[in-house]
């Protein structure tokens, strides 16, 4: 085994190569797709936009906050359900959405992050892994600048993230303990 | 020594702190021999000849950069937006670039950045070596509300990028609908702070006490945010077609809107240090612009000045600077020598002071 494999560089190449940017044609693809609506309504139209350009024929679910609900149920005319959510995203949101829509059918899941490999973004790979439990499931983040990526091992992937946190916050501790006993 | 420079988040057209970056950093690597530039993470938006260090972002609202640091040490981590998380013992010295501090001055409109301001830009202030202020207002408000000693902060004035884009010789590029029209000129911004509601009734003021003026004011940015505007306009009936929403538009158009207008106009609350009054000024144009807090600082006496919170007071300065031409052109006289006060040259000159005070 070469040694970079074990480097920082290392680590960070193997965590990005879990993704690959793609284009929204890879819609095409795609019967149903779970939606993690943004704030910015403006800018989650426009992505729908593109999704529809691409598949007119796609069926959507989306999931967004409550107030902005309201906003896109008016939007969408009962086109496509929205499924409301308080506070935070977090895998019990796969049970809420299971007892309020029909995801059978459901082939992908996308959400919207800043960047694609994103240490905030915990929650959403934890629905998304529960969601792949259930159904072979397509995962896509689609960041800032209307960059759409693809994630191939969420496993991996979310493996990566957790042992970069913990080298990090292994020498935040020893660093920690250094400088006590340096005051000491 | 080799400097790692954390930008802001990427962006599809580059704004406002991507703008700084960009400005600083051209300037610094075309000015700075002894020091080595580096991003930290991958910052292709930004089109700098700058190697990278790959960083994992965003760990609750803070890079995390301890592991980063060990695999590739640097002498000094200058953030230029981003707060992050550098253990005291790493031998690095930490700069922290901060532009305003507008959601915890405003907490009622910006709630959503109230805690990411008063925690962990709170935190990486406390922990940074020097903070650098883009205006003496931003100093006095790191001094107020994060309790940080005055020595602590150097102010280093924004500049002027791209350059090339506010050339004697760029014109831009015309918009046809607005050739033949005269107009006071708006950029927008986001949030209420901006004050878009209080400049639509000044104006709208204005053309009510001037019925014969065929000025127009003239806005550009996202449209939508003009919510507040729209309403008021949907309140006066006529007087609303006097206003112009372009949307956004590109750097040439914007240049050539500065340009063409009869004057520029600015009425935020609140500015961390008011790039587009510079890029005003800086073509020579008749501005009006706010009287409080850094505005003061980039308009000094080359701006006729209002209080934002008055609109009798935005409206007679409209008033005057456009009926009194002798005014305008003594405004428009004095404007680009105020403008030449500011550089991304000296920002990089006084930058690599501060950088050289880390030298051991």
């Amino acid at each position: 085994m070469e040694r970079t494999e074990f480097t920082y560089d290392g680590l960070c190449s193997m965590i990005e190569e879990c993704l690959t940017p793609v284009s929204y044609e890879v819609f095409q693809q795609r019967r149903k797709l779970l939606v993690i609506a943004i704030s910015e309504e403006v800018r989650f139209r426009k992505s729908v936009q593109k999704i529809e350009e691409c598949n007119p024929n796609i069926e959507l679910i989306i999931v967004a906050q409550m107030e902005l609900k309201k906003v896109l149920d008016e939007i969408y005319n009962g086109r496509y359900q929205v499924v409301g959510w308080s506070g935070k995203y977090m895998v019990e949101l796969v049970d809420k959405i299971k007892s309020e829509a029909d995801i059978s059918r459901t082939d992908g899941f996308l959400y919207f992050t800043q960047h694609p490999v994103n240490l905030r973004d915990k929650n959403m790979i934890s629905i998304a892994k529960r969601l792949q439990k259930e159904a072979d499931i397509r995962v896509y983040s689609d960041t800032v600048g209307y960059e759409l990526y693809e994630y191939h091992n969420l496993s991996l992937y979310s493996q990566g993230i957790k042992v970069y946190e913990e080298i990090n916050r292994f020498i935040s501790l020893q660093f920690k303990n250094v400088t006590r006993e340096g005051r000491a | 020594m080799k400097i790692g420079v954390l930008s802001m988040y990427k962006e599809r057209e580059i704004t406002g702190i991507n703008k700084v970056t960009m400005g600083l950093m051209e300037e610094l690597l075309k000015l700075d021999r002894e020091n080595d530039y580096v991003f930290l993470g991958k910052t292709d938006w930004l089109p700098l000849d700058m190697d990278y260090i790959p960083v994992l972002p965003d760990a609750g609202g803070s890079v995390l950069l301890n592991y980063a640091m060990l695999a590739h040490p640097l002498d000094i981590v200058h953030s230029h937006y981003r707060p992050f998380e550098l253990s005291e013992g790493i031998p690095c010295a930490k700069i922290l670039t901060i532009h305003d501090l507008i959601p915890l001055i405003y907490p009622k409109w910006y709630g959503n950045q109230f805690e990411y301001f008063d925690v962990s830009i709170r935190r990486c202030a406390k922990e940074a070596d020097k903070i650098i202020a883009v205006s003496e207002c931003t100093k006095r408000d790191i001094i107020e509300y994060y309790d940080i000693m005055p020595e602590k902060i150097d102010v280093v004035y924004n500049g002027l990028s791209p350059t090339k884009l506010f050339a004697d010789d760029a014109k831009g590029e015309s918009m046809p609908e607005l050739e033949n029209t005269d107009f006071i000129f708006s950029v927008s911004g986001l949030g209420p702070h901006k004050n878009q509601g209080g400049l639509a009734e000044a104006f709208l003021l204005y053309k009510r006490r001037h019925p014969e003026s065929k000025v127009k004011l003239v806005l550009t940015g996202p449209v939508r945010k003009y919510e507040v505007v729209k309403e008021i306009l949907a309140k006066n009936g006529e007087a609303a077609e006097n206003v112009v929403f372009t949307g956004f538009v590109s750097d040439a158009q914007l240049i050539w809107l500065y340009r063409k207008a009869l004057a520029f106009i600015y009425v935020s609350y609140y500015e961390g240090f008011g790039l587009p009054i510079l890029e005003a000024l800086s073509v020579g144009k008749a501005v009006i612009c706010a009287n409080s807090a850094s505005m003061p600082e980039v308009g000094g006496d080359a701006v006729a000045y209002c209080d934002p919170h008055e609109v009798e007071t935005i409206e007679a300065a409209i008033d005057r600077v456009v009926s009194d031409e002798l005014y305008r052109k003594s405004l428009e006289e004095r404007a680009v020598e105020q403008a030449s006060r500011f550089s991304y040259k000296r920002a990089a000159g006084e930058m690599m002071q501060i950088y050289g005070t880390f030298q051991n």
